[in-house]
């Protein structure tokens, strides 16, 4: 059940992506994550599957990777999927089937694909950063981006460490989790039985361990981190200094170029592509 | 040379609503510099509480307890009113960065995802230049031959390499003194060997290692062998001096070479019983044979 959770995690290979700078990769992936929100032709569904295809090939990463982390989703995407389906239509649009209230329509298979299409490319396009960035780097370039608010005492470096502390402990939590689920299986709890309530309430006996431990590693963690003189002052130094370089220009100028189309496809084309594109489908 | 000196401490854990919980009991004691220290004992002896006063984590909590490393008393640089030659404080950072501690569990003493970013941590704190961090981090990873796996997740090693990594990470500090608490405890055979004999190998370096263990023939490696029971030193001495005695009342075992050696003294054998590895058993029972 825990399975597929091991989405996103830091995949290291040379690219120039994974080069990039944090700050960089953080602005675009926001820049990328606003931006597909404005979408509405299947033009700019294909621009942006194609950008993404292009950044994969480029981190050479395996494509197992990426599916993944749209693996662990997959029931939210199935789920929206239908609601869109007999919900999503427009009045007066060209009924395909119905029965009783539920009604499919030709708008409605419409939205639907858009939004699988949407909420997938979103969660791939996400997981690149992840994929591509070790946490210590996207910690510090959220410190870094973020360190405007240490006028307002924001405690900034803090928040950096405990986020990169975060991202640290995520696999070796699942690792736990498993081992808890396969200590209570083998005393008999019974995880894939039952309704929904029973099914969480058979995880109790899975959470109540993995929580105690998790404040034991956090007791020992903590005077780990003191032995090796953790502070969250200027005096710290940081070993892997981010620049800005040529991939940061390029993949800027890349994404600007994106973001521009898709705003042109929305407000000004206004699904002109789409008919050129596909003729009557659309 | 002295390197730590501990004067008369006593640490006590509150257990809430005024009870408290004597782990130590006026302790003394000195370590030398560049010795090798095997600190054994029961379960709940104490040996943790010891190794986490020997680097200020925790402080005596008898008034007139000290304790001294390399001449820095971990108390006053907790109040704040010691300062160095050059007028400068002195921190509770400078006894950390003499005495590194090495823990049991490695998956509680990574902080970062990526090896090399976790060895970095110590160095980054201490707020070194960058060229000296990159330094220290691929020299501390060279010594413990995790080279080649700088750059992978911590979380896809095995139990051994992320030991190392630990080590690397105190390693990168340049320590006077490591404290290894249990450190081989959660590894199999091989990974064992080869923490002691990295352990070994930093001694031979000159780092003074002090080695928290349940295993009676990796004590038996150290210059000197301290038995804790009930937050009391009970024996202290050289592995043959400490063997000798009959170790099991403090809920030890004998070294297996020292046990059979006094087996074969049981069925009338002329044996010397003082000695504590394989090598002296094997030369014992040729001697014997000839
Ligand atoms: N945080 C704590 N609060 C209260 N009591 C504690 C705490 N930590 C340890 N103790 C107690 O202090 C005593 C010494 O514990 P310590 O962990 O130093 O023993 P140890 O020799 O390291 O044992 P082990 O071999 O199990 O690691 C024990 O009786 C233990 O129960
Ligand atoms: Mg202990």
């Amino acid at each position: 059940m825990f399975k597929d959770v091991s989405f996103g995690q830091y995949y290291p290979a040379n690219s120039p992506i994974h080069r990039m700078d944090a700050r960089v990769k953080l602005i675009i992936t926001l820049m990328f994550v606003v931006g597909i929100f404005f979408i509405k032709s299947y033009f700019g569904f294909m621009l942006t599957a194609a950008l993404l295809i292009t950044i994969v090939l480029v981190a050479k990463l395996p494509i197992g990777s990426v599916l993944k982390s749209v693996r662990g989703v997959l029931f939210i995407v199935a789920f929206t999927a239908l609601i869109n389906l007999f919900l999503g239509g427009e009045n007066g649009s060209e009924i395909l089937w119905s029965w009783k209230k539920l009604v499919i329509t030709v708008s409605s298979v419409h939205t639907t694909i858009k939004m699988v299409l949407r909420l997938v490319l979103l969660i791939t396009g996400a997981s690149l950063l992840s994929l591509t960035t070790t946490p210590v780097a996207l910690a510090d370039g959220v410190e870094s981006l973020l360190s405007p608010l240490r006028l307002i005492k924001v405690p900034v470096r803090d928040i950096a460490m405990i986020m990169s502390i975060a991202l640290r402990f995520i696999p070796t939590l699942f690792e736990e989790t498993h081992k808890i689920i396969a200590a209570q299986k083998s005393r008999g709890a019974a995880f894939d039985t039952g309704g929904p309530l029973q099914r969480a309430k058979a995880l109790l006996p899975v959470l109540i361990p993995l929580f105690v431990n998790s404040f034991r590693r956090a007791d020992e963690l903590a005077f780990a981190m003191d032995s090796r003189c953790y502070n969250a002052t200027d005096n710290r130094t940081k070993m892997k200094v981010a620049k800005i370089g040529l991939a940061d220009c390029i993949s800027s100028l890349v994404m600007s170029g994106y973001f521009v189309v898709i705003m042109l496809d929305r407000y000004f084309w206004c699904g002109l592509v789409d008919t050129l594109m596909f003729g009557g489908l659309v | 040379m002295s390197y730590i000196v501990l004067k008369g401490v006593n640490y006590s854990y509150s257990l809430g609503e005024g009870r408290s919980l004597k782990a130590l009991k006026n302790l003394s004691f000195s370590v030398e510099k560049g010795s090798f220290v095997a600190l054994v004992g029961m379960n709940g002896s104490g040996k943790s509480t010891l190794s986490k006063l020997l680097n200020g984590l925790f402080l005596p909590t008898n008034k007139s307890g000290q304790v001294i490393v390399d001449g820095i008393n971990t108390k006053e640089v907790d109040a704040g009113n010691l300062k160095d030659g050059d007028g400068k404080e002195i921190t509770a950072f400078d006894v950390r960065k003499k005495v590194g501690i090495v823990f049991q569990n490695p998956d509680n003493q990574t902080v970062a995802t990526i090896v090399e970013d976790d060895v970095a941590f110590g160095p980054e704190n201490i707020g070194l230049p960058r060229e000296e961090i990159v330094d220290r981090v691929y020299s501390a990873l060279e010594s413990v031959g995790m080279m080649e796996y700088a750059e992978r997740p911590v979380s896809k090693l095995s139990g051994g390499q992320k030991q190392r990594v630990a080590i690397a990470g105190v390693l990168a500090m340049r320590p006077d003194v490591i404290v290894f608490d249990e450190s081989t405890a959660m590894l199999d055979p091989l990974g064992r060997r080869e923490i002691m004999s990295i352990a070994k190998d930093l001694n031979d370096q000159g780092i003074t290692v002090i080695m928290v263990t349940h295993n009676m023939d990796e004590a038996a490696l150290a210059d000197r062998i301290i038995v804790l029971e009930k937050g009391q030193i009970v024996l202290d001495g050289t592995p043959k001096e400490v063997f000798s005695h009959d170790v099991t009342v403090y809920g030890l075992t004998l070294p297996p070479a020292t046990e059979t050696a006094n087996r074969l003294v049981e069925k009338g054998f002329a044996f010397d019983t003082t000695i504590t590895n394989e090598d002296e058993l094997v030369e014992g029972v040729c001697k014997q044979l000839r």
